[in-house]
């Protein structure tokens, strides 16, 4: 239990899920627990939540929204807003 | 044991577009190449020209793999992007490099080069002088001289020293077939030499419009861009120079690589993707681009004043000062510039 009473890692927050908690909307909506790509809009390089990108110290799992804003593209240095979310087949 | 792997396109419509490019640039080079072979001199003229064509394409490929439009895996663009760099004679120095200095212009909004030709001209005036000899031929001498020094990149540029293993045998490599088909069949290597040219020309008079920014030694310094990420300057000094505007198909003899403002707006996307884009974008204003007439009144007019651009208002003719690059551009009164090819990458 947390000090809110709610069950540890089931609080009824979805803004939480990109922080990595397990909420309840992400037990009913598997989606939002997907892992997503982030294309590079310069140089196309993909940026795979679910591989991280363990050379530049994101470990597998880091979502976007965790790594800082001042990161810049391992490919081409743009900054991270010119990353888009894409859809890609693997 | 590791199974081959076909490399599969990006794009849904990247085997018909990119795949017929690949293609096109293969039998273009082969039998392009083969015609030089030919005793006819009609049969070697229109084999130069294809010959020309086909590494024009390949270098606009190079283009496309190196902002992995091509491939979903980054590794297939760089493989595909160094087999094409062996077509069009940027084989000396690496793919990578071409890429860093690309993703540079396009990340730094500025052309970030190593050599400083214009300094370079102000203490060889005889090379100045005879660099504008030739070019008044239409001799692309300026371009020229950027080639022979990417030929010999690991020797004249420090920061390269770790390549000259690679560069010698690339040298050792290309310059033995060619100095044996100059020794063997003479008319061959010199035809090959002229395709080479054309190739150079269609990219230099493409390249020489597109920005107005001028250049920046700063491609091995570690120094913050002033302009980094700010992309209404970007677009505002971007221009676009098609062949035609209204028939876009004409358009793919450059792989639309004059749709240029959409380019910079959005790098990622494929070439065949470019006009609509820029109609997207921009609309479908004719007056936003530079149209060919221009373009090629400026390629002959000031192919001699633009080696070493210089006066208050940089680019553009005196008699249109006051006017914006894209104006007087579509008068036919700017200078334009050399020597921004990004096969050459220093």
């Amino acid at each position: 239990m947390t000090a809110d009473g709610s069950l540890s890692g089931h609080r009824d927050d979805a803004a939480l899920d990109e922080s990595g908690y397990l909420c309840r909307r992400a037990l009913f909506c598997p989606g939002d627990r997907a892992v997503k790509r982030w294309e590079c809009q310069i140089c196309g390089f993909v940026y795979d939540e679910a591989k991280g990108l363990p050379s530049e110290g994101l470990a597998p799992g880091t979502r976007w929204g965790d790594i800082p804003d001042d990161w810049e593209c391992p490919d081409c240095g743009t900054s991270k807003s010119e990353f888009e979310m894409v859809e890609l087949d693997r | 044991m590791p199974s081959a792997r076909a490399p599969a396109f990006r794009n849904p419509e990247g085997a018909l577009y990119h795949g017929g490019a690949i293609a096109y640039t293969l039998l273009a080079y082969g039998f392009g190449l083969a015609g030089l072979f030919h005793d006819r001199w009609l049969v070697n003229a229109l084999a130069t020209l294809l010959l020309a064509h086909g590494m024009t394409i390949a270098a606009y490929m190079i283009h496309e793999c190196g902002h992995n439009t091509v491939f979903k895996q980054n590794t297939d663009n760089a493989r595909l992007g160094r087999f094409l760099t062996w077509l069009c004679g940027a084989s000396y120095g690496t793919y990578e490099d071409i890429r860093y200095k690309h993703f540079r212009h396009h990340v730094d909004v500025d052309d970030v080069v190593w050599f400083d030709y214009e300094q370079f001209f102000r203490e060889h005036p005889i090379a100045l002088r005879i660099t504008k000899a030739l070019e008044w031929c239409y001799i692309p001498a300026h371009d020229l001289l950027m080639h022979f020094i990417m030929v010999f990149t690991s020797f004249l540029i420090p920061e390269r020293r770790d390549q000259r293993a690679r560069n010698v045998s690339v040298i050792l490599i290309r310059g033995g077939i060619y100095f044996t088909l100059l020794w063997y069949r003479p008319k061959v290597a010199l035809l090959y030499a002229l395709a080479y040219v054309m190739m150079m020309t269609i990219l230099r008079f493409m390249d020489s419009l597109q920005h107005d920014y001028g250049y920046h030694l700063t491609l091995f310094s570690k120094e913050t861009p002033p302009r980094k990420g700010d992309y209404a300057f970007e677009q505002e000094h971007t221009f676009s120079n098609p062949q035609s505007f209204d028939h876009e198909w004409i358009n793919w003899i450059t792989l639309n690589f004059g749709f240029h403002n959409a380019h910079h707006a959005r790098p990622i996307t494929p070439w065949w993707r470019l006009p609509a884009l820029h109609r997207e974008l921009f609309g479908g204003d004719p007056a936003k681009v530079i149209a060919l007439w221009p373009q090629l009144e400026i390629f002959h007019k000031h192919r001699v004043a633009r080696i070493v651009g210089d006066g208050p208002e940089g680019d553009i003719d005196p008699d249109a000062w006051g006017h914006t690059f894209l104006a007087a551009a579509r008068e036919g009164r700017v200078r334009g510039g050399n020597a921004a090819s990004f096969l050459t990458s220093f």
